[in-house]
């Protein structure tokens, strides 16, 4: 019997649209996942090099997904027995020789097995998607690296998730509370695994997650690409152990249901309310019998509406007491909880918990919402069809468009609703998880139901279309869900970027603090109205086309509606298309006419033509610029911005030059009055990439003479655009510098400008340049073209109240024709590229310290850092003019700006700008939390030497002559404010930033020294790299060898710096016997696995105390893929007993030629913990086993 | 008022003529519409109660044109649908309330008293509470009346209301369309005989989308009286008196077969009269037609 009911059950899932539809959606999502190469984009897998088919990928896909596809577990497992109540047929199951055993068995396991079956769409999506792409990034599939993540996780996880549904299901006999023990049930895990995420113990961790994604993530933290290639998924005990407790649990929760299971009709006769409710009224009812009622039947307009209000009522009822809303909205709720608390509330980097921060997580809610806005549409365009109502609705006098507007009414509801959880559930987290009372209502009005809610309607509007036209619901589930990927393929993946077409989306914008919505604000309003005019011609046609009666082929309605439109909806309908048009041309006029229109794929062109064109000239020799003259004059609240002035240039080379290549592209700059050379000159050429112009002197410029190039621009802002917007120039906190590339956009570029080129390989292979390194090796180095030291002086002004900050020191200001002036100057050499000037309205706060003044310019509402900035700018002032040489200038101004630009924080000369995301609104809550405010402007004060006092070869490594320093001007200060344990604490994120960073770098890890910029290496990895260095050989030789590095390069743009220059200084201040620290730190990637083995004290007579440790280390170089080979040690590490506080009794280095070592301390203290490496100097994957507990002796 | 129907047409995609060339003219009271599953019935209903379109022809019910001004039909409609449900977690007083609304009774105190008395009416009113999903098929019915009967109607159709239905139900659903007042048109279209002879005084007769007799129910009985004939026969020789006879109807009882035939004389050979029923009237219209 039991096999009977198991294939039954099996093959009638099989046969089931959901099972296909299930399936179908696995295979798509991983297929997307998995087709993905774009690093850029990275969903769930990231995209480097290891393989999208690694069985440890495999094993998260699985576990990831078998949480998110609770629903389908419910429905396919949790109704297998319950489907037998609704349907009736329970009774005869009942009455037939059947075991419970059978009975249950059959369905749960066959059940099971089907829920299991849809898990195959992974596993197809997965060869699909890897189907298409390259070899690169998958490698051999094997049998091996599917079953064991389906038998270790999948299966586990399904059990326990089936159990406790197919139990409840089947013991309470409702769906609808099995549905809604699935939102709880979400909920819990969600708030379990927000408790787990920051709880420190991995064990615990690893044990208590039933579905095993924190094992695996725990587990595999420092893998390397090679590892995971490589390896099977982690079998460890622990993870185990882990599947043992959860298929036990499994066990007992369905030993607990075949208990409670009877074979009984109905569970337990309840006494009906109702029959006390018809006694009470009894006396009502007799009441009324008299006379039949006479009324008149209301068929007004205002009537009609009420009668739409009240249908939309229901319904909206209905909506809101649905189980998937329920589910999807707590799903929503609590990944939105728990990106908020991740994004401001993560211990090592809190922010202040403001209201923008929590909107821009609501950004990802579409995920949620536009599944949910598809299915409540299906549910409610068929609702009467589905009761077999609709013949009892469809011939009441109620008007097709009542009966539609009232379908769109409800689903307009339930988004507000939506939405007004959203509100809450961010104001709730404000309150209670951060005790955070400042609450920017107006700010979650404006962004949920200003702009939110419009946008989700158009697809509610898009979707009642949809279904409004298809034959059945699944087809229009069917089609709302390809029009979603249409839109997705369309607008994202082929970036076919003009968003006139794509219908009810507004253009990306960003919402600052210190700016507001600013100049997004009219391009947001002009989209959602254009949008919002459509919408209401698709909801004519929609309610025309309104499906009121048996007639339902779709060429009757047509006719009909065509037929039966009035001259009201005619001319409605041509109005709001006429509208529509004019707004549409509008919005063309401002974004291709009034601004200049650039996609990604022309700019990427033209990048590529850039340098197919123009990359002969890169070794043309060019006159170098020697003085910068600049007067820019600032219109904040027109959003203009006029620049004048003059490039002094020489010829520095040997010989003669006639040809000048100025760039000047018109991205930015609207009008150029005059471009042109003090010497008479002709422009022979000028290319439609950049503005690249060449011009031509008509007496050559010969080697020493100088020659000058004036300009005279505006860059003005007309109208508005999505595309390309000048966000430089806004109402406050107007920015004009380097852009991202490292070209300064507002002003020309003297020679062929290689950072226009295209950078990511990725890239250069789809335009057809050649692959190459991101930075050139050593022994290609380039000279860098556009960076030199310039004297540069300005005058810059604005209206106001605004200031104006900029490089260099403040040498006069005054006020005229109610705008204020600033002539600011630097007679030391600056680099071209950091000039940069800020207008903006500010609070400033100010100190002076040993007669430089420092200025903190912040925005008002972000007061909370500003004495961590000023103690971390005296701190590194200090340090730097110690041990660097002194600070050139007499001011340092920090200065807040908005979240516009390519930079966390960045330091032109003179100048910290800080991004309002960044540093102002960090929150450092207890007194021992890392002071990262004041570790981030030493870290940029110290760029002010390094690298403003030199200048780097653009080469691999190079950062280590700027970062690297930073970094370590960085924690050399922490350590010095704050004492050692403070610098500890920072230099473990970093070390665990490195170890997590290694398998991510997509072109595979290399040494510092040959590093292009990758945060793990350039911070992390130089942090760690750079104490080891001092701890090793001492901070005054560090610092002597920077100093004697400083004094021959500095200012210097004949004799650039290499990163091997500072390795070689460093070597002349090391002992030979040392060397291997900067040969395992900075020119090989090193790795030790170091541990405590064993270790006793014993209390001597004299009161102190005995250790007898045992350690053992192991010494490995690690492949840019991370294969380790194990070399011998002749190292020095240190050695420590620590106390009940952590606090070291004892410290020392000690030679190691051994791997095992055993030793005798003797400390003054009673022990608490000993071991090697305790604080963790050397890089070391495994951490935990470094120190143990020190034990009692035995004898 | 008066429902006309003339030269309704109506073809399907499929192919399928569901009406053809039909006409009617029908009077207040109570109209019974009869014929064999798929001779056009539903079809007839739904094209009066403005759900279908016909392809030619015209229905008028007193001054408005049924095809036409669907708005002005459905206000003055009360229409029993022959397969309708709800949602089956609303409870009967709510939803007849909501439907009250939904014809266009403004003010909440004469929709509740409406509905009061509409419940009772129906012998709903004990159960107003109950969900509807949990109603019986008689129960659901019932229900259904009164959703027809909301908002003074002038034209109330019903479509099969006595399918599926018990027999103390079916008396009791009798009771109810019986009571419906004489002055409005109510049209019931039905598979069984005995709804029309219990409850009209008009009928037609529909097969395959034709209408092969209308007229009152009497009239009807009146011309077939002393031409029905009754004989119990071995069940073996069925087919040969099928040769010979007119047969209308074959009924089994107490496990014998009888026949009953139409004959203008008396067929003799072992026959003996029978009273006239509707059914009669039925089966030698269908056969007349075939």
């Amino acid at each position: 019997m039991f096999k009977t009911i198991f294939i039954t059950e099996f093959k009638n899932n099989l046969r089931s649209v959901t099972f296909f539809i299930f399936t179908g959606i696995f295979l798509v999502l991983v297929h997307m996942f998995a087709s993905n190469t774009d690093p850029s984009i990275g969903i769930i897998m990231p995209v480097g090099r290891e393989w999208h088919n690694a069985p440890l990928v495999i094993a998260r896909l699985f576990a990831f997904m078998s949480v998110y596809g609770i629903l389908f577990s419910i429905i396919i497992v949790g109704r297998s027995v319950q489907k037998d109540y609704k349907t009736g047929i329970f009774e005869f199951f009942f009455t037939i020789p059947l075991t419970k055993t059978a009975y249950l068995g059959g369905r749960l396991l066959g059940s099971l097995l089907a829920n299991f079956l849809i898990f195959s769409g992974i596993i197809i999506g997965l060869f699909t998607g890897c189907f298409v792409i390259d070899h690169a990034y998958y490698g051999p599939f094997s049998f091996t690296g599917f079953l064991i993540p389906a038998v270790v996780i999948l299966v586990p996880n399904l059990l326990l998730i089936g159990a406790i549904f197919f139990s409840l299901a089947t013991l309470t006999r409702k769906m609808i509370t099995t549905y809604v023990a699935g939102v709880i049930f979400m909920l819990i895990y969600g708030f379990m695994s927000f408790g787990l995420y920051f709880m420190e113990n991995d064990t615990f961790r690893i044990l208590a997650d039933p579905f095993a994604i924190f094992p695996l993530s725990d587990l595999t933290k420092y893998w390397t690409v090679s590892d995971i290639n490589n390896n099977l998924m982690p079998l460890s005990e622990l993870l185990l152990f882990n599947r043992i407790i959860w298929t036990t649990v499994s066990c007992l929760i369905l030993y607990f249901t075949w208990n409670k299971f009877k074979f009984v009709s109905a569970i337990e006769p309840k006494i009906h309310k109702d029959t006390i409710v018809h006694r009470e009224s009894e006396s009502e009812a007799t009441d009324v019998s008299g006379s039949p009622s006479i009324f008149v039947l209301d068929d007004s307009f205002g009537f009609r509406l009420i009668k739409c209000f009240c249908l939309a009522g229901r319904e909206f009822k209905r909506l809101a007491l649905h189980p998937a809303f329920l589910i999807l909205t707590a799903l929503a709720m609590i990944n939105l909880v728990i990106n908020f608390y991740g994004n401001v509330g993560v211990t090592s980097n809190n922010l202040y918990p403001l209201t923008s921060w929590f909107l821009e997580q609501t950004e990802l809610m579409w995920i949620y919402l536009i599944p949910l806005i598809i299915f409540l549409g299906g549910v409610i365009v068929w609702r009467e069809r589905d009761n077999h109502s609709q013949q009892l609705y469809d011939t009441l006098p109620v008007p097709d468009w009542t009966s539609y507007l009232s379908k769109l009414l409800a689903l307009a509801a339930i988004i507000f609703f939506y939405l007004l959880i959203t509100m809450f559930t961010g104001i709730i987290s404000q309150i209670f998880i951060f005790s955070w009372t400042d609450i920017d209502l107006d700010l979650y009005i404006k962004y949920l139901f200003g702009i939110d809610f419009l946008n989700y309607m158009h697809l509610a509007v898009v979707v009642l279309l949809i279904q409004n036209l298809v034959e059945n619901k699944y087809m229009g589930f069917f089609f709302c869900t390809l029009y979603f990927f249409l839109d997705v393929l369309i607008f994202i993946v082929f970036k076919y970027d003009n968003i006139l077409f794509r219908y009810g989306h507004v253009p990306a914008f960003s919402y600052s603090n210190i700016n507001g919505f600013g100049h997004f604000a009219p391009m947001i309003i002009w989209y959602s109205v254009y949008w919002l005019f459509f919408a209401f011609v698709l909801g004519i046609i929609s309610s025309l086309l309104w499906r009121r009666n048996e007639e339902t082929h779709l060429k009757y309605r047509i006719k009909a509606a065509v037929l039966g439109m009035s001259t009201f909806q005619k001319i409605s309908l041509a109005f709001l298309l006429f509208v529509f048009f004019v707004m549409g041309a509008n919005i063309y006029w401002n974004k291709y006419i009034l601004n200049q229109y650039v996609s990604e794929k022309n700019i990427h062109r033209m990048q590529a033509d850039y340098e197919n064109n123009y990359s002969k000239f890169k070794y043309l020799s060019q006159p170098q610029m020697e003085h910068v003259d600049l007067a820019v004059d600032f219109v904040p609240h027109q959003r203009d911005a006029f620049l004048r002035g003059y490039y002094v240039l020489v010829n520095k080379s040997d010989s003669a030059l006639d040809t000048i290549i100025v760039n000047l592209p018109d991205l930015k700059i609207s009008k150029i009055n005059h471009l042109n050379f003090s010497e008479e000159s002709d422009l022979t050429f000028q290319g439609a990439e950049f503005g690249f112009r060449m011009y031509k002197l008509k007496t050559p410029l010969f080697p020493g003479k100088k020659i000058r190039l004036k300009f005279d621009l505006e860059a003005k802002t007309f109208g508005f655009t999505d595309n390309n917007p000048k966000n430089e120039l806004v109402r406050n906190g107007s920015f004009i510098g380097p852009s991202e590339s490292g070209t300064n956009d507002y002003l020309p570029v003297i020679g062929y400008n290689s950072h226009y080129e295209l950078r990511k390989n990725y890239n250069r292979k789809k335009y057809g340049l050649p692959v190459r390194p991101e930075l050139p090796a050593a022994e290609n180095a380039e000279k860098m073209t556009d960076a030199f030291f310039v004297t540069y002086e300005g005058i810059f002004s604005t209206s106001l109240p605004q200031t104006i900050i900029a490089s260099g020191d403040l040498v006069k200001h005054w006020t005229e024709n109610g705008r204020n002036y600033y002539f600011y100057k630097s007679d030391v050499p600056v680099q071209n590229q950091d000039i940069v000037c800020i207008s903006g309205e500010f609070e400033i706060a100010a100190a002076e310290h040993d007669g430089i003044k420092i200025e903190v310019y912040y925005h008002k509402k972000h007061p909370w850092n500003i004495q961590r900035i000023m103690k971390g700018a005296k701190g590194a002032l200090d340090y730097c003019s110690k041990n660097f040489g002194r600070y050139p200038y007499s001011s340092m101004r920090i200065v807040e700006v908005p979240n516009y630009f390519w930079f966390g924080a960045y330091s032109p000369t003179s100048l910290i700008v800080w991004n309002e995301k960044a540093g102002f609104v960090s929150n450092i809550k207890e007194p021992d939390d890392v002071d990262n405010l004041y570790g981030i402007t030493a870290h940029e004060i110290a760029h002010d030497w390094w690298p403003g006092k030199i200048l780097p070869v653009r080469i691999e490594g190079m950062e280590l002559l700027s970062e690297a320093i930073a970094q370590y001007v960085w924690i050399m200060c922490l350590e010095k404010e704050y004492g050692k344990t403070m610098a500890r604490k920072r230099l473990r994120r970093e070390m665990n930033d490195y170890l997590s960073g290694r398998n991510r770098d997509t072109t595979g890890e290399r040494p510092l020294a040959q590093s292009y910029f990758r945060y793990y290496l350039t911070y992390a990895k130089s942090m760690i790299a750079m104490y080891a260095l001092q701890d090793n050989i001492g901070e005054e030789n560090v610092n002597l060898a920077l100093e004697r590095i400083i004094n021959a390069y500095k200012y210097r743009d004949d004799k650039r710096l290499k990163p091997s220059d500072l390795l070689n200084a460093f070597r002349e201040n090391t002992p030979d016997s040392l060397l291997y620290v900067i040969r395992d730190f900075f020119e090989t990637i090193t790795l030790y696995e170091n541990k405590a083995l064993s270790a006793e004290y014993e209390l001597l007579e004299n009161g102190q105390y005995v250790i007898n440790l045992a350690v053992s280390a192991h010494k490995f170089r690690a492949d840019s893929a991370g294969i380790q080979r194990e070399i011998p040690l002749n190292d020095n590490i240190y050695i420590g007993v620590l106390d009940e506080k952590n606090d070291e009794l004892y410290l020392k280095k000690h030679k190691f030629t051994q791997n095992v070592k055993n030793l005798e301390i003797f400390v003054e203290k009673k022990p608490a913990r000993a071991g090697i490496d305790p604080f963790l100097i050397l890089i070391d994957r495994d951490r935990t086993d470094n120190v143990i507990k020190v034990k009692k002796g035995s004898n | 008022m008066q429902l006309s129907i003339k030269n309704l047409c109506k073809t399907y995609n499929n192919g399928i003529v569901a009406l053809d060339n039909v006409s009617l003219e029908i009077c207040n009271g109570l109209f019974g519409l009869l014929g064999p599953n798929g001779a056009g019935k539903s079809t007839l209903m739904r094209t009066i109660a403005t759900l279908q379109e016909a392809d030619s022809g015209e229905i008028t019910l007193g001054e408005i044109d049924v095809l036409r001004q669907k708005m002005e039909v459905k206000k003055i409609l009360g229409y029993l649908p022959q397969n309708f449900g709800f949602y089956p977690k609303d409870n009967a007083f709510n939803l007849l309330e909501h439907f009250t609304l939904l014809k266009g009774v403004r003010e909440k105190k004469s929709r509740r008293k409406k509905v009061t008395e509409l419940l009772q009416r129906v012998n709903l009113w004990e159960q107003r509470k109950q969900k509807l999903g949990s109603f019986s098929n008689g129960m659901r019915q019932r229900f259904g009346i009164a959703l027809a009967l909301l908002g003074h109607p002038k034209l109330i159709i019903v479509d099969e209301p006595t399918a599926g239905l018990d027999p103390a139900e079916q008396i009791r659903f009798h009771n109810l369309l019986s009571e419906i007042g004489e002055n409005i048109v109510v049209v019931l279209s039905t598979h069984i005989v005995d709804d029309v002879s219990d409850l009209c005084a008009n009928m037609a007769i529909i097969d395959q989308g034709q209408i092969v007799m209308q007229g009152s129910t009497i009239l009807a009985l009146t011309r077939l009286m002393g031409k029905i004939w009754e004989k119990e026969i071995p069940k073996s020789d069925l087919l040969q008196y099928q040769e010979n006879y007119n047969i209308l109807s074959t009924r089994l009882f107490a496990g014998k077969t009888f026949i009953r035939v139409h004959s203008d004389t008396f067929p003799e050979n072992g026959f003996y009269p029978g009273d006239v029923t509707l059914q009669d009237v039925y089966f030698y219209h269908l056969k007349k037609c075939a």
